[in-house]
């Protein structure tokens, strides 16, 4: 019963943290910006997002149908649920940084030019290297689907161990959306006092969208 | 002589790790091998590999030197050795006897053989002509700009169409007569397996020259396709089988029907200008039925990986079931394609089916709707039977195998009549176009003034629709958990199924938070989402009562016991 108060109460904290956000969007977004996001975001990554989804259940049912008993499909289903899990954690960090202004984007997502020189700051680092260890855990697992084994201790702790990873990961991405989030907002408040703060600002919101995090991308992977 | 060489591979204990690991080091080879060839002739200067490239327009029309054609025909026999050695890694089965090990291990060699073969040779050329090139100081390379435009291209390269007639015949006359006349039912499996493929060239041929007025090379293409509907008809009749000849009789008339519809659809395509029949050519048949041609020889090298572990195509009948369905799904894809290609563009807008239709669910039509499902489900289809291609037919009974057949075989014609009903929207969209925009051309400014506000109307927030499908996933999924509290000798199986589908209702309830974004603003969030977040507890229940149950009946056989 503590079990499920506690999941209950999870459930509820992220359900109240994924309010909050949304709320943010509402706010800080333009009409022009919410129809691309609730368009290109929510629905073509949303849905798109599902698909694959189906795919690996498929592969589970396939399973269960040829076999017959769970047994024998346990590590499939195991790689299944695990492959699920990292396409949502995904979806969640995609749907919170594209609802962030572009500037916040800019300056958190991690692009092409930074992995090819390897100039990465200390959280970067760390993204990077989660992701150097959560992929060899997805490639584990999608090794593992279709194939009736008994190695399902090993899919589980894999999985576990993959799936802390990229929560961690992307813990750090949110946590650096918020703080660059309020950055950019103090520094706004600043500018409208000073001339020189307004035209930065003015700057940074030119910059261009480098075509999505690598991070995100590294994570669908 | 050897101990165990009388002996399958897999009993000698040493041999059964090479035997695993066989396709994975053959397939690892080509993939090091295409790399390295790759990294080499990018080497060269920009100038000598714009000259070396072969594209697409260049195979059409054939004009293509002897050296190329060798290429592309490596490159071709690369890419089946490739899917073959990819087919063996997926399946994971161990290699029973030297045999196989053998005919893995040539079609590495082969395979990485051809790359290198063919990557030296290029190679040599391209050098001589850097250094030629070097020595007179500028370029003397005949640096031809190859022509990005399409209007010339008015029929594929004659030898697509003999090509493809060759393999009609071979599988809708060769076939069926070695059936008849070495009385093998294996035969017949075969031209199964091939079938799809051969549709796809009957219909890539069928329209690769639409202005070509003689109709005779038509006619016989299509006699030699529907000849084995008509070898099987006057078999069956033959043999008192009149079920069996009426089906075929049946089909011989639908292709017959679909035929009268193809040479409709011939003219229309011979009707269009210049620049867009060679569009059409290149992009809507030769790119797309080349796609649709490397998805089939895909699962299809999945069939034959079969046939080659069981050494019977009898006993990969399933596999071979879902190989042909699929492909037919791929067939069917690339021709709605070839039908979306010869539409007029203003037509095809108001016909497709975009996101933002699909967002605003204002604009869609009952064509849309019925495409979209159509196209959907035939999606699902396809991808519940890649799943069931496996090799576990060896192992199992007749009964049942005969029993997965008959399911798979639903699946299959479910995906078909959806995939079919797709296509004649298609084809529908098609003829009915021009009546529609004759009726359209007499409000152009009042269209024009429409598309301008196109551009100014934006959503703010996705269409109930969109949220109401969500809830309906993370309510079906709640209401799942609840059947084992009626049954509880189902637990076991439905956990296993609802646990798999706890991260597609947790992504359904994740983005119908976001799709009202605007409806944040008001006091409170819009109502259904804290429903279909309370619904996520109730699995978290369920699974909490069924341990308690679980607890008390140990405490009770314990106090029993003591």
């Amino acid at each position: 019963m503590l079990m499920t108060v506690i999941r209950g109460l999870a459930t509820f904290g992220i359900f109240k943290l994924l309010l909050r956000l949304r709320a943010t969007i509402g706010k800080n977004l333009n009409t022009r910006q919410v129809d691309n996001f609730v368009i290109d975001v929510v629905l073509v990554q949303g849905v798109s997002s599902l698909v694959p989804m189906a795919f690996f259940n498929f592969e589970a049912i396939s399973c269960l149908v040829e076999f017959g008993d769970f047994e024998s499909c346990e590590g499939t289903t195991w790689a299944a649920l695990w492959l699920s899990c990292y396409i949502i954690i995904s979806t969640a960090i995609t749907i919170a940084i594209k609802s962030q202004s572009r500037a916040v984007q800019n300056s958190v997502v991690i692009i092409k030019e930074q992995v090819v020189t390897f100039n990465f700051h200390t959280k970067e680092m760390f993204q990077m290297s989660c992701l150097g260890l959560s992929l060899p855990c997805a490639l584990f697992q999608m090794s593992s689907l279709g194939v009736p084994g008994n190695a399902v201790t090993v899919n589980i702790y894999m999985g576990l161990f993959g799936l802390m990873v990229v929560l961690a990961a992307s813990g750090a991405e949110f946590t650096s959306l918020v703080t660059k989030s309020n950055e950019l907002k103090k520094r706004a408040s600043r500018s409208r006092t000073t001339t020189f703060d307004a035209e930065s600002s003015r700057h940074l919101d030119k910059v261009d969208d480098d075509g999505g995090s690598l991070f995100t991308v590294g994570a669908f992977v | 002589m050897h101990p165990y060489s009388n002996y399958r591979y897999i009993s000698h204990p040493s041999s059964r790790f090479t035997s695993l690991i066989a396709p994975h080091r053959s397939l690892g080879a080509m993939v090091v091998a295409y790399f390295a060839t790759q990294a080499i002739t990018n080497m060269f200067p920009p100038k000598i590999l714009k000259e070396h490239r072969v594209t697409l327009k260049m195979i059409a029309l054939g004009t293509i030197s002897s050296r190329v054609r060798v290429k592309v025909y490596a490159q071709a026999i690369v890419a089946c050795c490739g899917f073959f050695l990819f087919s063996q890694y997926q399946t994971r089965t161990n290699l029973d006897n030297h045999v196989e090990i053998a005919i893995v291990n040539s079609a590495g060699s082969v395979g990485c053989g051809l790359l290198l073969i063919v990557g030296v040779w290029e190679w040599i050329i391209m050098y001589r002509e850097t250094i030629k090139e070097r020595r007179n100081g500028k370029s003397i390379a005949k640096f031809k700009r190859q022509s990005t435009s399409l209007e010339g291209i008015h029929e594929l390269h004659w030898s697509f169409r003999a090509t493809s007639f060759i393999v009609i015949f071979l599988v809708s006359v060769g076939l069926p007569a070695f059936r008849f006349i070495w009385v093998e039912k294996k035969f017949t499996e075969w031209q199964t397996l091939c079938q799809s493929a051969s549709v796809a060239l009957f219909i890539f041929s069928f329209m690769s020259n639409p202005r070509e007025k003689d109709r005779k090379f038509i006619f016989l293409l299509f006699a030699a396709y529907v000849s084995s509907e008509l070898i099987y008809t006057s078999h069956h009749i033959y043999t008192g089988n009149h079920k069996k000849a009426t089906s075929h009789t049946t089909r011989f008339f639908l292709w017959s029907g679909l035929f009268i519809v193809g040479l409709r659809f011939r003219e229309r395509v011979a009707n269009l200008s210049d620049e867009r029949l060679g569009k059409f050519i290149m992009e809507s048949l030769m790119k797309n039925f080349l796609n649709a041609s490397l998805g089939i020889l895909f699962v299809s090298f999945r069939s034959l990986n079969c046939v080659f572990e069981t050494g019977s195509i009898e006993m990969c009948e399933n596999t071979a079931s879902c190989s042909t369905a699929i492909s037919v799904y791929f067939v069917i894809n690339a021709a709605k394609n070839m039908v979306d290609g010869a539409m007029s563009a203003r037509t095809r807008r108001r016909k497709a089916v975009s996101w933002r239709k699909m967002a605003e669910f204002s604009n869609l039509t009952t064509h849309h709707l019925f495409q979209s499902l159509s196209g959907g489900i035939m999606i699902l289809c396809g991808m519940f039977l890649f799943c069931m291609m496996d090799n576990a037919d060896e192992g199992e009974t007749e009964s049942d195998r005969n029993q997965e057949k008959k399911f798979l075989g639903k699946i299959a014609i479910l995906g078909f009549i959806c995939g079919l009903t797709q296509f004649a929207l298609e084809v529908r969209a098609l003829f009915n176009g021009d009546r529609d925009e004759n009726v359209r051309s007499r409000e152009v400014s009042i269209d024009s003034e429409m598309d301008d506000e196109v551009d100014d109307n934006y959503i703010s927030e996705l269409n109930d629709v969109w949220q109401n499908f969500t809830i309906v996933l993370s309510t079906l999924y709640s209401l799942g958990w609840l059947i084992p509290i009626f049954n509880p000798g189902l637990l076991g199986s439905f956990m296993t199924i609802f646990f798999m589908y706890t991260p597609i209702a947790a992504t359904a309830i994740l983005l119908a938070i976001f799709m009202k974004v605007r409806s944040s603003l008001c006091s409170s969030p819009y109502p259904p989402t804290h429903v279909t977040n309370s619904l996520l507890l109730v699995p978290s229940l369920i699974i909490a009562i069924e341990d308690r149950r679980k607890l008390r009946e140990e405490a009770s056989l314990a106090i029993y016991r003591v």
